[in-house]
């Protein structure tokens, strides 16, 4: 036994259980704030302070911990709340959260030193950073982050008793008491774990789980494979099993026996595109159980072995005539390009791994599930349908939710095998899974390789476009990277030639990802755009301002010319070892919306509370739903309770494709209108208010004489208050024919009218010596109409950035190639930007953008992530004059390329 | 099972893996890499302290974490390549709780080592995946079987500090014989199972020395090094070099010495050109792989910047 102390409590536990600390810590002492992300001492979530010091508890081990003096999270509540945590508050250095308590003790630990040695001096960006080093945010709430740090040792917390936090559940997320699905621990809760395929391509021809059933402690076994019993890449599960603790699961799943025949592989997209590769991805006639990588649209196809190409609605356009354009470009003097560029693989890698927590009742008629999901009520949906369960048997909770980007919209095995696992247990079964596993089968952003052509005319219009785009999404299909392009620079007339095929591999199905299919079209046609722009001598915003047909482009391309910072660039790349450069890319995306979207909002003397089934990933809906009530009744947002990640509440709306805000904005608001109406009837029947002379006052309403809160209002008036909305269309007719379309496709999706627009001008530093780029800054326009709640649309684009710095520059999802295994398993391969990788982020939205959307407004979590990269591909050609054609653009491809150029 | 031992004479009857500040084995044990017994030594007494002789030469205990010799005061001022180099390498939470000796006998960080999922020759296999698969930062200069650097930044910089170790009951080594010349791809360093490594053994710096450590990597921190260096220099007050010592890592699967880029700054003027032309040796006599041939740049680059660094006594170590 070892026996410690942690926030001033004794504990004595038996260390043999555990190695490392973290788990001691999260499952003996049930102090869940401290979270496990990398387990390997290079994300920080899990630190905590040992005698005051911060250690990465994931590689502490456990026995180090006796006789010290250990702090968590848990520490800091209630009255003990630190003036760090209200910076980070106050200053949303946070997003999902799930970092945050690594973040904060770390602050904490480096506030104390700070204030030691320089009392209330304000820290430099650089030296939080190098305090902060260890830890990493995959949100990238890192602008907050060094705000929070700075203020808070400067002393502005000091003496400030309460806080207005720009989001509303930060405070459960600064003090750790969030739990997340990964904190559950219910009553007599079992161990899942999955049993993976070790081979790329494998015929299943015998599995035998009986060896695992006899093992004591095991309580259940399943089968995951499909009738084809086939493993289609490597880590596809095969069965899984629940058991009384982690080891004795580890020992069941190695009691399986497994057969194998093992079939040719396809690991990578050249070799799919090999018409004569002995190995095919999908044999079968019937193509039903190919995973879709896009967030919803789904575009049928025709199939060629490996390749798939799906028939887009709006891409080519006399592809034949682009096809004899561009060749008649190539064999003359007309000003043409051809390039052929590559985008590496991104994980999403989201600090809470895929997981899920399922429970059945008594009669195992009911299910209960807690997800780490984007869609709690389309979960709900699945899993119903999965187990052929009515839906109102299945209940699904989402609370909090550390990340998503896209990799947890839908139903997947980690789910599908807990729910399975606690029907046979008899008991509630967890299913998380590790960060190898997250990285293996937690999703990506597919490989992309796109062969560009384009043409101009004389008059420097643009004459043809050919880009035939190959993705790699694993065994899934559509990338939409052609289709987006395909939706650019459209002016009638231009005759484009556009493949956006699916290369079919045996590899993991990847999955949406933040604007999916954007970055790689913006690295593509964007880098074609500005290089025209550089071979004709024209302005890159002049020659894009002519070829864009998006109106919504424009107020952005007038605020671009009225940059100083553009105004000024230099023309030449420097010879010098370090240069710098500017690049522009432009992004769009549609407008979605769900017309099903439903507000319940309940208002008494108690206080108001606003419910839907939707979620909270760091989004920031809880708050978009409280600043909708709260404006129309002039309160704080914190003070609208706001109840989410529920699937029994009315239908809420998938948090993808930027359709959150879009979603339930006007229906909340619609919502608080409705029972602000009643209250004034009520008041003006009951207690004789005079409506005309009655003025509002923050919080409430005074009339001649008195003046009352809401609150106090229906105490008066003995009331309660229940409005019960729905977002509905903006246009019904033809939205409403849409919308039947994509519900077939299992949607709640329609496309609203017009396109968002976002453009990015990046800065960069580059050393072309030692291969390194470093980006001081961007500057970010937009044109989305009403920004609802600026804070989290700030803390969206910062998101937005980070990720597209991440794909421009570090991160690639790497794999062996012989056998298609997964190199990058962890977050110290895997390259994921930290807190120094912060540019300074300046934004811009243009007035006026979307008067037909109700409130005005529309999404920007997609659409500020399509062009990062490519912009920053563009200022790297403007500094060095060498075009990055491939992503990520790492210190080898640098040195080698500017070497070469 | 874990065994905690209070004092060296128990070494003898444990049987396993030692065990210090845990970083590097907790992690191989977590994917289970690393299996069976551990003996923790982190409780043994008297080897978390730095000692100084009447020469001024340090002696540092096997348990004085990473983190203690880039903050103590006399480190910082006769072994600054060491201590620049400890302040800039993993994270700050990392290097607290990481032991000096850990930090010269920790596994490699090859992917396919890294992974339950590959065999290797480190693994008891026989073959190394990376030569035939992946190797994009692996060595750059092909000295065995294995292809992947040697992980140790300070055994790395207490090359070019010609230090010795002490292993308990044995005679001192020099630092170089701990980790052998790269051809026998199963290990790591040359220690045996139960041999502990209890202090280090630094020479009096030289008068007036200057020093520095630079590592080359793609984000802006707390990343692994593509190539690093570190480089001390003797000046007389005519600025001709009189000492020089050259170390790399991140090249080649043992810390590496550069004898031939030592040779050209020899008795020549501290000056760029001096600098440029040394650099420039750096990558002879390399041998790259098929995914390598990059790191000749990056190896002269560090190299350089090393010098220069080291001559303008610039105190940073990540870029
Ligand atoms: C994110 C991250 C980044 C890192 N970056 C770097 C880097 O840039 N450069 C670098 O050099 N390192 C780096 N490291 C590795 C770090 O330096 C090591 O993990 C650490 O030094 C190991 O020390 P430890 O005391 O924790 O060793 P342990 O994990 O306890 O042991 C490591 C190994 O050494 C053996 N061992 C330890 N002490 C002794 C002894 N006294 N006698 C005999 N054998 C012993 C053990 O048997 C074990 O095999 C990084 C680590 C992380 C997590
Ligand atoms: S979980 Fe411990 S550092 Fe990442
Ligand atoms: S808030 Fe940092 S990972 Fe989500």
């Amino acid at each position: 036994m070892i026996k410690t102390t942690i926030n001033g409590t004794a504990y004595e536990f038996d260390e043999t259980q555990h190695e490392t600390a973290v788990e001691t810590i999260r499952q003996q002492c049930g102090l869940t704030g401290t979270k496990k992300v990398c387990g390997t001492g290079a994300c920080g979530a899990c630190t905590v302070l040992v005698d005051g010091v911060p250690m990465t508890s994931c590689v502490l081990p456990n026995t180090s911990l006796e006789a010290r003096d250990v702090t968590t999270i848990e520490q800091y509540r209630g009255d003990k709340l630190h003036p760090m945590q209200q910076a980070f508050m106050v200053h949303d250095g946070l997003q999902c959260g799930f970092c945050t308590p690594g973040f904060i003790v770390e602050s904490i630990a480096f506030f104390d030193q700070w204030r030691k040695e320089h009392g209330t001096q304000r820290p430099s960006k650089e030296q939080v950073a190098e305090a902060l080093a260890g830890h990493l945010c995959r949100c990238g709430a890192y602008l907050g982050i060094y705000e929070a740090v700075q203020s808070a040792c400067a002393g502005d917390f000091d003496e400030v008793q309460e806080v207005i936090p720009a989001r509303v559940d930060a405070l459960e997320k600064v003090t750790g008491e969030a739990r997340y699905t990964v904190d559950i621990q219910l009553k007599g809760q079992r161990v899942g774990k999955i049993l993976r395929s070790p081979h790329a391509h494998a015929h299943v021809k015998h599995l035998d789980l009986a060896p695992a059933r006899a093992i004591e402690g095991v309580t259940a076994v399943i089968d995951l494979l499909d009738a084809s019993r086939k493993v289609r890449f490597h880590g596809h599960e095969i069965a899984a099993v629940a058991a009384i603790d982690e080891r004795t699961a580890q020992k069941a799943l190695q009691a399986i026996q497994v057969a194998y025949e093992v079939l040719p592989a396809i690991t990578s997209l050249e070799a799919a595109r090999d018409p004569h590769h002995p190995a095919q991805v999908w044999p079968e006639k019937k193509k039903k159980q190919v995973p879709n990588a896009a967030e919803g649209l789904y575009f049928p196809g025709t199939w060629d072995k490996n390749l798939r190409n799906p028939k887009l609605p709006i891409a080519s356009k006399a592809p034949k005539n682009a096809r004899h354009l561009v060749e008649r470009a190539a064999n003359t003097a007309h000003p043409h390009l051809e390039m052929t560029l590559k985008n590496a693989a991104q994980s999403h890698t989201c600090l809470e791994p895929h997981c899920a927590v399922a429970r059945w009742n008594k009669n195992k008629d009911h299910v209960t599930v807690y997800a780490s999901t984007q869609a709690c009520d389309h979960l709900a949906h699945s899993i119903a349908e999965h187990f052929h369960l009515p839906v109102e048997h299945v209940t699904v909770h989402s609370a909090y939710v550390g990340g998503g980007f896209g990799s947890k919209l839908t139903l997947k095995m980690e789910t599908i095998a807990a729910v399975a696992l606690a029907k046979e247990s008899g008991a509630p079964v967890s299913v998380v899974l590790d960060r190898h596993e997250e990285m293996m089968v937690g999703g990506y952003r597919p490989a992309v390789l796109g062969e560009l052509a384009m043409s101009t005319s004389p008059q420097g219009d643009l004459e043809a476009l050919q880009v035939h785009a190959y993705a790699d999404s694993g065994i899934a299909v559509n990338s939409m990277v052609g289709f987006l392009i395909g939706s650019s620079y459209n002016r009638p007339g231009n005759p484009r030639d556009i493949l956006d095929i699916d290369t079919l591999t045996n590899t993991a199905p990847g999955s949406p990802f933040r604007g999916p299919g954007g970055p790689s079209a913006a690295w593509i046609l964007e880098q074609g755009v500005d290089q025209l722009a550089h071979d004709l001598q024209v302005d890159p915003i002049a020659l894009r301002r002519k070829w864009d047909h998006n109106p919504n482009s424009e107020p952005l391309y007038k605020w671009l010319e009225s940059l100083p910072v553009w105004q000024e660039r230099s023309t030449l790349p420097s010879e010098e070892r370090y240069t710098r450069g500017l690049g522009l890319a432009m992004g769009f995306w549609g407008y979605f919306y769900d017309p099903k979207a439903e507000i319940r909002l309940q208002a008494s003397a108690e206080g108001f509370t606003i419910r839907t089934a939707s979620q909270d990933m760091g989004n920031g809906t809880r708050t978009v739903l409280a600043k909708a009530v709260a404006e129309v009744f002039q309160l704080q947002p914190h003070e609208v309770h706001v109840i989410l990640g529920d699937s029994r509440e009315v239908h809420g709306p998938t948090s993808g494709g930027s359709r959150t805000t879009s979603s339930i904005w006007a229906p909340a608001y619609q919502a608080a209108q409705q029972i602000k109406a009643q209250i004034l009837q009520d008041a003006k029947r009951k207690r004789k208010l005079n409506l005309h002379a009655l003025t509002y006052i923050e919080g409430g309403v005074r009339d001649h004489h008195n003046s009352y809160t809401w609150l106090e209002l229906m105490g008066q008036l003995n009331e309660r208050y229940e409005a019960h909305t729905r977002r509905g269309y903006d246009r019904a007719i033809t939205e409403r024919i849409a919308y039947t379309v994509t519900q077939k496709l299992g949607l709640d999706i329609v496309i609203g009218q017009g396109n968002a627009a976002a453009a990015c001008l990046a800065e960069v530093e580059v050393d072309k010596l030692l291969g390194k780029i470093r980006i001081p800054r961007v500057w970010m326009g937009f044109n989305i109409g009403r920004v609802f709640v600026p804070a989290l649309a700030a803390s969206q684009i910062y998101g937005g950035v980070i990720q597209g710095i991440g794909y421009a520059l570090h991160e690639e999802k790497r794999l062996d190639p012989t056998t298609g295994r997964l190199l990058t398993t962890g977050l110290e391969d895997y390259r994921i930007p930290g807190i120094a990788e912060m540019p300074e982020i300046d934004i811009y939205y243009a007035p006026d953008g979307f008067p037909h959307a109700p409130g005005q407004g529309v999404g920007l979590a997609e659409v500020c992530t399509m062009p990062i990269a490519a912009s920053i591909a563009n200022a790297v050609f403007h500094a060095t004059g060498w075009r990055p054609l491939e992503s990520p653009i790492r210190p080898e491809r640098l040195v080698k390329g500017v070497q070469n150029a | 099972m874990i065994t905690i031992i209070k004092h060296t004479d128990e070494l003898q009857q444990a049987q396993g893996e030692i065990r210090a500040g845990g970083t590097d084995i907790q992690a191989r044990r977590r994917i289970g890499i690393s299996q069976g017994p551990v003996v923790d030594i982190s409780r043994l007494p008297d080897l978390n302290k730095i000692a100084w002789d009447d020469q001024q030469a340090a002696t540092v205990g096997a348990h004085v974490t990473i983190d203690a010799i880039s903050r103590d005061k006399e480190m910082i001022d006769k072994y600054p390549g060491l201590a620049m180099a400890a302040g800039a390498l993993a994270t700050p939470q990392i290097r607290v709780m990481a032991s000096m000796g850990g930090a010269l006998l920790q596994r490699t960080r090859c992917n396919y080592f890294r992974n339950a999922d590959f065999s290797c020759f480190k693994k008891g296999g026989d073959h190394c995946p990376a030569r035939e698969g992946d190797h994009r930062y692996g060595v750059f200069f092909d000295l065995g079987p294995c292809v992947f650097p040697h992980p140790s930044t300070l055994g790395m910089v207490l090359m070019a500090y010609e230090a010795t170790v002490s292993i308990h009951g044995q005679d001192k080594r020099k630092i170089d014989a701990i980790y052998g010349d790269g051809s026998d791809p199963s290990r790591d360093h040359t220690l045996q199972p139960n041999e502990l490594l209890t202090h280090i053994h630094l020479p009096a710096p030289l008068p007036e020395e200057r020093a520095s450590y630079f590592r080359s990597i793609g984000r802006a921190r707390a990343e692994w090094p593509l190539v690093e260096a570190v480089v001390r220099l003797q000046l007389d007050d005519k600025e001709t070099i009189r000492a020089a010592f050259v170390a790399v890592g991140g090249v080649a699967n043992v810390p590496l010495r550069l004898p031939h880029v030592e040779k050209a700054l020899l008795d020549k003027p501290a000056t760029t050109e001096t600098f440029e032309e040394a650099a420039r040796k750096a990558p002879e006599g390399a041998s790259p792989l098929p995914m390598t041939h990059y790191k000749h740049q990056l190896l002269y680059g560090t190299v350089l910047e090393t010098l220069q660094r080291a001559y303008n006594r610039v105190w940073g170590g990540e870029g």
